[in-house]
């Protein structure tokens, strides 16, 4: 084997075309952790927002809140099935939910923007965790207040605690800002349940009920009875799950996009990386030949070179890789359920893993066919070329 | 032009290397076209429709008019026609959700006149009129579920409040195309029905989601638009009257991110086969250095050599591009087929390469070969003979 030394040292002498081959390759590996990142910042966002312990009750054949509605009696019912945990309080965990979408202004340019506002009862905080009043108060039961999403507070106009907005032809209070911990409820509004049911003429119904199961191993059972109902047809899925198959259609898509792009990119980058490789190989062949008269295989040569490949790949990967974390942290929004959702793009440590495993696999592909070259040249021609 | 069988000659001197570099330029073109077709598509299909005015309930598309709105907004003073249109969210079965399409219930009539877009043969549009339960669909949609003109297609809606006890049962009256230059972005895998079937299913209680308003002089779009709002101030249900453009992007799943994003690749790609021309053309220039030694001694001008350089360049990019083009327009025709990547594409209205984006990808090619080939140029115009012929 050959130490890795010589390998270093050969690439540093072609220092100018090994690191145009390096820049290829990093641009490669930072467009493609780009859009990971950005489709794993919105997974992870609505990923946040469902809780694994929470099961979501819906109208059968719903795919979306929005589209999903019952009689409130109906879900009242369902509330006091004994399957469903009980809190400090003693009562059921249930959170019976309005859920609608209503047009603001964004305070960027005044055009306007859907905002999911949900009505809900004091069981919501309870039902879900990590929401935290920042600013200001809770919500009151039965008053004409709301309190909105960090998000939503710095995306969408006149959403201060102290002002007003109008939905429907009612004015709310805001009285208070929440964190929700970058799930999608920092995307909302969220108000009092009869309130809202009472500005948005939708009083005697609701929209979703997000329970909390004692056992969750009673999910299928429950679902299906909920189905099987003769009355009002109901389905239960886990709350995780429902917000997944909300981020599904974006995420592959963004998926999807970084594959093509960089699958293209990339054999183009690979390309680049065979020249430069080819170029080292043809400007040492005396030395390939003095090495194989020495004794060393046509394995170590050629390892030897893949290694050289891999390594300037490598290097190139490590730049990609820095370069994405630029975009870590930046904020975008996107229409799901309907309503926006403000999402961070997030560079995680596994899109890093397949952003270096992508850079290796255009080393090693892009130096194979120039290591080939330089282990079957035969002794005699190799030790004769310039 | 003399000297451009010396030029090729260069070019053929590494094989290997200049058609790796050829198909790296290529790859990248034919990277940068597609995306920048999707844009213009994209951008096309925002901006269509100058004359088009779309009114929903205020508060937001959630929440439907009274069909009564229709004849007011009809007889304010500028407006041309008026349809009414709704998102149905019609299934074919609501526990399959990846098999969902986009489908309206439109007024046939107006809605065809004020969408020329969506275009039938006379019959066809003669059989969808007469025929209450009649539906239009897309080729993009026939082709997905192999469906031709008088099958049978039943759907249930996935919004409660347009549940029907039995699902909407339609006959395909006829398949409408459209024209990817005159109206760039349009969907083709659309369903239309006919509203007055979805009401009388409905029981006439689901109203109108949005109202589509042609106007006849898009410079009144501001004064039209108020006129309309005011004139439902003072009811239960107001609207809000916006462009179709404003309508569209507040729909858009990342709207104006998302041409920002597939500018940004664009722009990425072309850094990266600026490198990588860089690297082939210099590696070119320094195995030369006798031989532009020998051309200077002969007396050629340093400026002659330098031009023969960036030809080279710039003959290298084009070949390069117009490979990239080629690959390109095969590959937009056959990618649909692809598994993973064609359902990617058949969620987007259909794309063809328009010429000026076509053009645009052949300068660019040769652009860049230029520009790469600037750095080993100028340094060849500098080098002093000398130089060239010692051996390094």
């Amino acid at each position: 084997m050959l130490p890795l030394s010589y390998n270093i040292k050969s690439i540093a002498i072609r220092w100018k075309s090994a690191l145009l081959a390096i820049i290829g390759i990093s641009l490669v590996v930072a467009v493609f952790l780009c859009l990971l990142a950005m489709a794993s910042g919105f997974q992870l966002a609505l990923r946040a927002t469902g809780s694994t312990l929470n099961a979501l009750v819906l109208q059968e054949g719903s795919q979306s809140e929005l589209s999903s509605s019952f009689p409130k009696d109906a879900g009242d019912r369902v509330a006091v099935d004994r399957r469903i945990a009980r809190g400090v309080d003693s009562k059921p965990l249930v959170s019976p939910e309005l859920v609608t979408i209503v047009a603001l202004p964004r305070r960027a340019d005044g055009e306007l923007s859907n905002v999911t506002v949900r009505g809900v009862t004091p069981a919501a905080f309870n039902v879900r965790n990590g929401l935290r009043i920042i600013e200001g108060r809770n919500l009151k039961p039965g008053l004409y207040e709301v309190v909105v999403g960090r998000g939503v507070q710095a995306r969408i106009r006149g959403l201060e605690v102290g002002q007003r907005i109008k939905m429907m032809k009612r004015e709310f209070d805001v009285v208070g800002v929440m964190d929700a911990d970058g799930s999608a409820f920092d995307s909302e509004i969220w108000g009092d349940f009869d309130a809202m049911g009472s500005a948005f003429n939708l009083a005697g119904t609701e929209n979703s009920l997000t329970l909390r199961l004692a056992d969750r191993s009673s999910m299928p059972g429950f679902d299906k009875e909920l189905r099987e109902n003769p009355q009002v047809q109901l389905q239960m899925k886990s709350e995780r799950q429902y917000y997944e198959d909300q981020a599904g259609a974006l995420t592959g898509f963004l998926r999807a996009l970084a594959i093509f792009v960089s699958v293209v990119m990339g054999t183009g980058a690979v390309f680049g990386a065979m020249n430069t490789m080819n170029a080292i190989v043809a400007a040492r062949s005396r030395e390939v030949g003095t090495l194989r008269a020495l004794g060393f295989s046509r394995a170590i040569i050629l390892s030897a070179f893949v290694l050289e490949g891999l390594t300037l790949a490598l290097a190139g990967g490590v730049i990609g890789c820095i370069l994405s974390l630029l975009v870590n942290g930046l904020q975008a929004t996107t229409t799901a359920n309907m309503g926006e959702i403000a999402f961070a793009f997030r560079v995680t440590p596994l899109n890093l893993g397949y952003g270096l495993t992508f850079a290796a696999t255009m080393g090693v592909i892009g130096s194979l066919l120039p290591a080939f070259r330089a282990a079957w040249l035969p002794i005699a021609v190799a030790l004769r070329e310039a | 032009m003399r000297f451009l069988p010396f030029i090729l000659r260069h070019l053929r001197r590494n094989w290997a290397r200049t058609s790796t570099t050829a198909a790296a330029i290529a790859l990248c073109i034919f990277l940068f076209c597609t995306l920048q077709t999707f844009v213009a598509s994209l951008t096309g299909f925002l901006m269509q429709g100058t004359t088009r005015l779309v009114t929903r309930h205020n508060v937001s598309r959630a929440f439907r008019m009274p069909n009564s709105y229709e004849a007011q907004i009809a007889a304010v003073p500028g407006v041309k026609r008026v349809a009414a249109a709704n998102w149905f969210g019609g299934m074919r079965d609501l526990s399959k959700p990846a098999d969902v399409f986009t489908n309206f219930a439109i007024e046939a009539d107006s809605f065809l006149a004020i969408y020329p877009e969506f275009i039938l043969t006379d019959e066809e549009k003669q059989a969808f009129l007469n025929d209450q339960r009649g539906c239009i669909i897309g080729r993009a949609l026939a082709e997905k579920f192999n469906w031709k003109v008088g099958d049978a297609v039943e759907l249930v809606s996935s919004v409660s409040d347009y549940r029907t006890s039995a699902p909407l049962d339609f006959v395909i009256s006829g398949i409408y195309h459209t024209d990817q230059v005159r109206y760039p972005g349009t969907n083709d895998a659309l369903l239309f029905f006919h509203y007055k079937y979805f009401d009388e299913a409905t029981g006439r209680k689901a109203g109108v989601a949005t109202y589509r308003v042609e106007i006849a002089d898009p410079g009144q779009v501001g004064a039209i638009s108020q006129a309309i709002d005011t004139l439902f101030e003072n009811s239960d249900a107001q609207t809000h009257t916006e462009t179709e453009a404003q309508y569209r992007a507040s729909l858009g799943v990342l709207g104006g991110n998302l041409v920002l994003l597939l500018n940004g690749i664009a722009l990425t790609v072309m850094f990266t086969i600026l490198f990588v021309t860089a690297n082939t053309m210099s590696m070119a220039v320094r195995e030369r250095r006798t031989e532009i030694a020998v051309l200077k001694t002969l007396g050629f001008p340093s400026r002659f050599v330098m031009c023969l350089i960036l030809s080279e360049g710039a003959i290298l990019g084009a070949f390069g591009a117009v490979t990239g083009l080629l690959l390109g327009r095969f590959l937009l025709d056959a990618l649909p087929n692809v598994p993973l990547i064609g359902d990617l594409i058949q969620s987007f209205p259909r794309m063809s390469l328009p010429r000026a984006i076509a053009i645009g990808g052949i300068a660019i090619g040769v652009l860049l070969g230029l520009t790469a080939g600037l750095i080993p140029a100028v340094l060849a115009y500098r080098a002093r003979i000398t130089e060239l012929v010692r051996p390094t």
